[in-house]
């Protein structure tokens, strides 16, 4: 048996599960009780969350030098600019903390994009081996991707005419049925992923172990208050109009 | 990351990251030179990309149906390395839908999730209100910042599209595992939908869902696409030399690799 708090936790964990599920019937007043729960949720959480970080930020090592502190201040004091947006007077001067941080932002990603993007991405195809003797199942497939790779990169050719040139409609289409293979494979891997997913919480809402078997109950009375409301409202509009 | 060993203390450099360098100034001085020729006159030809052609067809059936426009830059950042360039190009087309509207005079909704992208995306429409001469009708409550809870953004904005039933959502940028909830939230809401993001594993939901998909880099061409600026298809220029050069190493190298040449492989240890 748990304790009270713990119980209450359950139901409203089951509440906001049903609820948000609800609106695969319709847009319903379920729905919103949920949702506004959960963005209300979850703008609280972040705002604890990055006052706790900034805190911590303090407590470790800018807190530590005077130079520091300078740092930390000024870091603040750029963070405050943001909110410039608010005030129609000095409203630009926002564009000061968003100018620093996408430049920092992308000054930094620029010196691994070029690895991680480009050149390691070549590094396989150039390791191809188009012709194993002893292996032919694997030499087909080798082909296969030596042909596949660059005509999917060639499709998103987009400058120039040379995409008018004639063999590029047939690298076009070649192109275009690898990414359908491509899609195909990731869309049935991917759903197979949220099926497992909805059987979790199925099976929270059953209180299978090893969640609390106080889920069940709950799901029963929720479930029953939650569909009887719905469709009562529905044949009571419907009687209305 | 690289070991201490790597490190050639006599000339400064480390090994294996050369060709990083070379490759990353290739593409930076072609997209300088392109960019050149654009200011002088010489802007490259850009193809067509039906997705992009459909905005305006989409914009224009929810006109005709008198409902709001819904237009989504995604739900990442500005700054991370792969995702931050698709929440440029979102804005981007931001901008173009949001001149669309002010136009044909329709409500323009944007649900936003990242608190420093919410001015830039309520910048982007107020100036297209004022450009337009019409700075009265822009209602900063349409620039709505809803979580920044992956998920609490994704109720709400199902929510969104299940209230005010929108004519058109139009989403480009990165998105997660939200995008099928999105797109198939959007269908059952009657939008005519175009869809777009670089992220790979989204990219089969948007393709079922939406009535037009721009597939990966599509979304980076869309930005260039719709403004018509000559100096960011010349830049989609600088992108597209990156590619052939791919294009080309690639096959060249797996050709010499399989008749015994590891010529090219040894670049990649420079």
């Amino acid at each position: 048996m748990v304790d009270t708090i713990t119980l209450i936790g359950i139901y409203i964990a089951v509440f906001l599960t049903l609820g948000l599920f609800t609106i695969l019937y319709k847009e319903n007043v379920w729905f919103r009780i949920a949702e506004a729960i959960y963005l209300g949720l979850a703008v609280g959480y972040g705002i604890a969350f990055d006052l706790k970080y900034l805190r911590d930020q303090w407590n470790s090592p800018w807190s530590k030098e005077p130079m520091l502190m300078v740092g930390f201040a000024l870091a603040i004091l750029v963070g405050i600019l943001w909110y410039a947006r608010f005030n129609r007077s000095v409203f630009y001067l926002y564009r000061w903390p968003l100018a620093i941080t996408v430049g920092t932002g992308i000054g930094m990603a620029l010196k691994t994009v070029i690895f991680s993007q480009f050149l390691d991405q070549i590094r396989p195809q150039i390791n191809l081996n188009l012709w194993l003797p002893n292996n032919p199942w694997q030499s087909l497939w080798n082909i296969l991707v030596f042909l596949m790779v660059p005509s999917v990169l060639l499709y998103f050719w987009f400058t120039g005419s040379g995409h008018e040139w004639a063999p590029m409609k047939v690298v076009d289409k070649f192109a275009r049925y690898t990414m359908m293979l491509g899609f195909g494979y990731m869309f049935g891997n991917a759903v197979l992923g949220r099926y497992s997913l909805f059987i979790g919480r199925a099976q929270f809402l059953l209180g299978i172990t090893p969640n609390p078997p106080e889920a069940q109950p709950a799901f029963w009375v929720i479930a029953a208050v939650m569909l009887i409301t719905l469709i009562g409202w529905d044949l009571y509009k419907r009687q209305k109009s | 990351m690289f070991e201490v060993s790597q490190i050639n203390l006599s000339d400064g450099f480390v090994a294996g990251r050369m060709l990083g360098l070379v490759g990353l100034l290739l593409i930076m001085l072609a997209s300088a030179y392109f960019i050149y020729m654009a200011r002088k006159g010489k802007v490259p030809k850009i193809r067509r990309i039906a997705g992009i052609d459909a905005i305006d067809e989409a914009i224009g059936r929810a006109v005709e149906m008198g409902r709001p426009v819904m237009c989504s830059h995604g739900i990442a950042g500005l700054t991370e390395a792969t995702t931050g360039p698709q929440t440029i190009a979102g804005l981007g087309v931001t901008a173009y839908v949001a001149k669309k509207c002010v136009d044909v005079s329709t409500r323009l909704m944007i649900p936003v999730r990242q608190p420093n992208v919410w001015p830039i995306a309520a910048d982007i429409v107020e100036t297209a209100y004022r450009m337009a001469g019409k700075p009265q009708e822009y209602k900063s409550s349409d620039i709505m910042f809803l979580s920044t809870d992956q998920f609490g953004f994704t109720s709400s904005y199902i929510g969104i599209l299940m209230r005010e039933k929108p004519g058109a959502n139009i989403m480009v940028g990165a998105y997660w595992a939200e995008s099928m909830q999105l797109a198939t939230s959007g269908a059952r809401a009657g939008c005519i939908q175009i869809a777009g993001t670089a992220a790979v594993a989204q990219i089969p939901y948007f393709v079922l869902a939406s009535d037009y998909c721009l597939i990966g880099e599509e979304i980076y061409a869309a930005s260039a696409y719709v403004s018509g600026e000559g100096e960011q298809i010349a830049s989609l220029a600088g992108q597209d030399f990156g590619r052939l050069i791919a294009v080309g190493i690639m096959l060249l190298g797996a050709l010499l690799n399989t008749a015994g040449i590891k010529m090219i492989i040894d670049l990649w240890r420079w």
